[in-house]
């Protein structure tokens, strides 16, 4: 009966035989805890053209049967990626928000951000986008000595000061229209007698004018405490983001030298990881990071 | 038949002036027993002996109608002898007591400030008085008699020694006044087991100095991380609970946290202050570090140490009064 079918379908049994001895590699590999093998078996093709550097062969059908244990794979490998992390990116700090899920903190100090979450199975950082922007940014305005919120600030305090000054020229005001009624009043009752001419008329439009654009001032006075509060927790919020960006860059700096060496390396993390992890294993030793 | 005098009722010669005699003896028993008291006070080695003999002279009362003592001491003055004779019994010399020329009053000058500014007793009852620097009038202890205790002013020391525009006291000179004060607080402590209230000079690691604030506006903690940054210090969240530690040298280390301790009602923002020899204080770090000085003054009306003031026991009466706190 055995014998029968292997001669019947012998391709279907091939192909059986192929899913059986993967998913028994795989099993030997956890294992034995050889992180690298399970990288290799997960994702043939980009071990062998990447790590390799030969042209590869994908295995991605033979993955596919164990995608649904992915949370459990990635919490286990998670545990000799992120230790090799701390040495490499010591400025990032992972939380596992769900099983196998990390997501990254950029920093140990205050108010730290969260910045995207680490691919445990792909070997790769996934940034958020807008928060790398922003360091991007920062980074490229450091080199004028300006930090990404200098102008927006710079804009806030301005706004202030006329606004204080709107505040303290009240009673200047006050009195200021006082004198321009008083001077409307005049030139109102001189035009009614029969001297009255265009020149008369002139002057009380001026007049006018100026006491308006008075009361307009008096009206934007009035929010100007709010607005005051308003923009100094406005000027808070990006003296905070422009700290924690300082921050950011100084730790790369620190580590890497300049910005352009930590994109490199943030670019080659899976084969400098998987390079390493071959090193230990030449050497003999598994589970040093552990 | 008796003779019949003209002369008006009178007293035996043997039993007239005894009133008046009477009352000199008692004014010159009074005065002697101040004599003796003011003796012991000068040359007595034992703290025991000086506070019964300092305590004496508050109570005698000096002079009558008949014996006058024109020249005589305040209460207070008792107080700064009592102070100063107990730091020279305990060796303590970073003190010069004066003596007003003219006429009987005491100051003290403390190392540190010099003679930049003189400090005195005010408000002087036999119960308790405030150590008071006279120029500014900010009271930085309150000496209790009647409780045996000893109780720092957290507002007052803050606004004499960081806020007061008059005179300016370098970190430095403040250092060494607050030692003086200390010393004093020690002996007072150890010789006559008087309790002492710290409060911002509390030096024990574990100390919580609690604020008025149960609630804080979010941005006082953002504002003390931005600051901290020029200061090559920085701000990180606590390991547990709710908060911020700076590490402000490799033995000395700020937190500014809510209180966790769910038994206790109270959940209010405190400061700790860890250093490895248990030597500072939250004023040394106000002193010392002036963004967090700063911080501290701009957003007092939150950060404010409790109990702002001393607690008072009125004369004779044992009621403990709070003093309002300014809010």
């Amino acid at each position: 009966m055995v014998e029968n079918a292997k001669t019947t379908n012998p391709e279907l049994i091939g192909k059986l035989d192929e899913k059986l001895g993967y998913l028994s590699d795989l099993r030997q590999a956890i294992l034995v805890q050889d992180d690298r093998l399970v990288f290799e078996l997960l994702a043939r093709k980009k071990y062998q053209t990447q790590v390799l550097q030969q042209p590869g062969q994908s295995n991605d059908d033979l993955a596919e049967m164990v995608a649904n244990l992915k949370p459990q794979l990635s919490h286990l490998l998670a545990n000799k990626l992120i230790a090799y992390l701390s040495v490499a990116f010591p400025f990032f700090y992972y939380k596992e928000i769900d099983e196998g899920v990390y997501q990254i903190y950029f920093g140990n100090w205050w108010d730290r951000r969260s910045f995207g979450y680490l691919d445990v199975l792909d070997v790769k950082f996934v940034f958020d986008t807008t928060e790398y922007q922003k360091l991007t940014d920062s980074v490229a305005l450091s080199k004028d000595n300006q930090r990404l919120n200098t102008e927006k600030i710079t804009n806030l305090t301005k706004q202030n000061e006329h606004l204080q000054q709107l505040v303290d020229g009240q009673s200047q005001r006050d009195m200021q229209k006082g004198s321009l009624r008083a001077q409307i009043d005049e030139v109102t009752n001189a035009r009614q007698g029969l001297f009255a001419n265009g020149k008369l008329k002139e002057q009380r439009d001026e007049l006018v004018a100026h006491l308006e654009e008075l009361q307009i001032q008096d009206e934007e006075a009035k929010n100007a405490r709010t607005q005051i509060i308003e923009n100094n927790d406005q000027i808070l919020f990006y003296s905070k983001e422009d700290t924690i960006l300082s921050y950011e860059h100084k730790s790369i700096m620190e580590k890497f030298g300049d910005f352009e060496a930590f994109e490199t390396a943030v670019a080659h993390l899976y084969t400098a990881y998987l390079a390493t992890l071959i090193a230990k294993e030449e050497k003999g030793a598994f589970g040093d990071y552990e | 038949m008796s003779k019949q005098t003209n002369l008006p009722a009178g007293v035996l010669p043997s039993q007239s002036l005894t009133n008046y005699n009477n009352e000199i003896k008692q004014s010159l028993q009074a005065g002697f027993e101040f004599t003796e008291l003011l003796s012991t006070v000068l040359q007595t080695t034992s703290p025991s002996e000086l506070l019964q003999a300092i305590q004496g002279l508050m109570k005698l009362r000096l002079g009558s109608n008949q014996v006058q003592f024109p020249h005589q001491y305040s209460t207070a003055d008792w107080f700064l002898l009592f102070t100063t004779r107990l730091l020279e019994i305990n060796q303590v010399t970073d003190f010069s007591l004066a003596s007003a020329p003219d006429h009987e009053e005491l100051g003290v000058f403390l190392a540190g400030t010099g003679t930049k500014v003189r400090y005195q007793f005010s408000e002087a009852t036999r119960s308790g008085a405030y150590f008071t620097e006279i120029e500014s009038d900010k009271q930085l202890f309150y000496l209790d008699f009647a409780a045996r205790k000893l109780t720092f002013n957290s507002k007052d020391i803050i606004d004499f020694f960081m806020v007061q525009p008059t005179t300016q006291i370098l970190p430095a000179e403040s250092d060494q006044v607050i030692n003086v004060l200390l010393d004093f607080a020690a002996i007072l402590a150890k010789n006559l087991e008087f309790e002492i209230d710290y409060s911002i000079l509390e030096t024990n690691n574990e100390y919580r100095y609690q604020t008025v604030s149960a609630e804080l506006p979010s941005q006082i903690l953002d504002k003390l991380f931005i600051a901290s940054a020029p200061a090559n210090v920085l701000m990180q969240p606590v390991e547990s609970g709710f908060g911020a530690r700076l590490v402000l040298t490799d033995e000395l280390e700020l937190r500014f946290l809510q209180s966790e301790d769910n038994r206790q009602l109270s959940k209010y923002w405190h400061f700790e202050v860890l250093d490895a020899q248990g030597k500072a204080s939250l004023l040394n770090v106000l002193v010392n570090f002036p963004f967090i000085q700063r911080w501290y003054l701009e957003n007092r009306e939150v950060l404010e140490i409790q109990p702002a003031q001393p607690t008072m026991v009125a004369d004779e009466v044992k009621v403990e009064v709070l003093q309002p706190r300014s809010i």
